[in-house]
């Protein structure tokens, strides 16, 4: 008989026998966003992400120093990602992350 | 010499000497966003009238958060200002406001605004994250 090896680690007041990938911090057969990047840029600059493909990005507005938006909250004209760069329409702090988006 | 420990949990079927970081669960070259606190919660509107929601989390940084609602039955959408379709668009619809006074995070609250057209109150669920990482 050959044993799966397994990592886990659940959640407080959960059980480590669950089915429910919610139940668990950590699951080794779960794939966690692992950030290949995060910056700043400010409006119309772009940041060259050299991936071969289009990554799930995160980016958020920055409105102050200490405000900012949620991610994907646009108030005029959105920011956006393709297969070479996360592109700027505002002042922003992105995340690109290594799993392709689309 | 001096050795760099590394750790590393491959996913199935995928090979723990890979140099593609899509091929770990786990790695310790790569960092993560972590998950600070996260919970889902109604939230009622008059007929025509807005409401605002505050979450607190006094983290004492601007975080990264993402808010998603539930605008018409089943249907989770994320971010802000999405009108509901199903619900009638454009004659009525409930929305999130992506403006910048009504909707934001800062170093002590989540705050978002949520509009009704409709003329009957309506209220609708949300599911919000707050991760222990830099959002500005």
């Amino acid at each position: 008989m050959t044993n799966t090896p397994r990592f886990r680690v659940v959640k407080s007041g959960k059980s480590i026998t669950s089915s429910d990938p919610n139940d668990y911090v950590f699951r080794e057969d779960l794939a966690t966003l692992k950030v290949a990047h995060s910056g700043t840029l400010t409006d119309g600059n772009s940041y060259s992400h050299g991936l071969s493909y289009v990554p799930i990005v995160f980016s958020m507005v920055k409105f102050t120093a200490t405000k900012g938006g949620l991610v994907g909250q646009i108030e005029t004209t959105g920011s956006s990602v393709d297969a070479t760069n996360v592109n700027a329409e505002s002042d922003i702090r992105y995340y690109v992350f290594y799993e392709q988006a689309i | 010499m001096t050795n760099t420990p590394i750790v590393k949990i491959a996913l199935p079927t995928k090979s723990i000497t890979s140099n593609e970081p899509r091929d770990f669960a786990l790695h310790s070259s790569y960092s993560t966003i972590r998950i600070f606190a996260e919970d889902e919660d109604d939230v009622t509107i008059s007929a025509g009238g807005s409401t605002t929601v505050t979450i607190n989390h006094d983290l004492g940084f601007v975080p990264i958060s993402m808010l998603f609602t539930k605008l018409s039955p089943g249907h989770f959408y994320q971010g802000v200002c999405i009108p509901n379709q199903a619900d009638g668009f454009p004659t009525a619809y409930l929305y999130v406001s992506p403006n910048s006074a009504e909707t934001y995070v800062d170093e002590d609250d989540l705050v978002f605004k949520v509009y009704n057209t409709f003329g009957t109150e309506k209220t609708i669920s949300y599911h919000y994250y707050i991760f222990a990482d830099d959002g500005v």
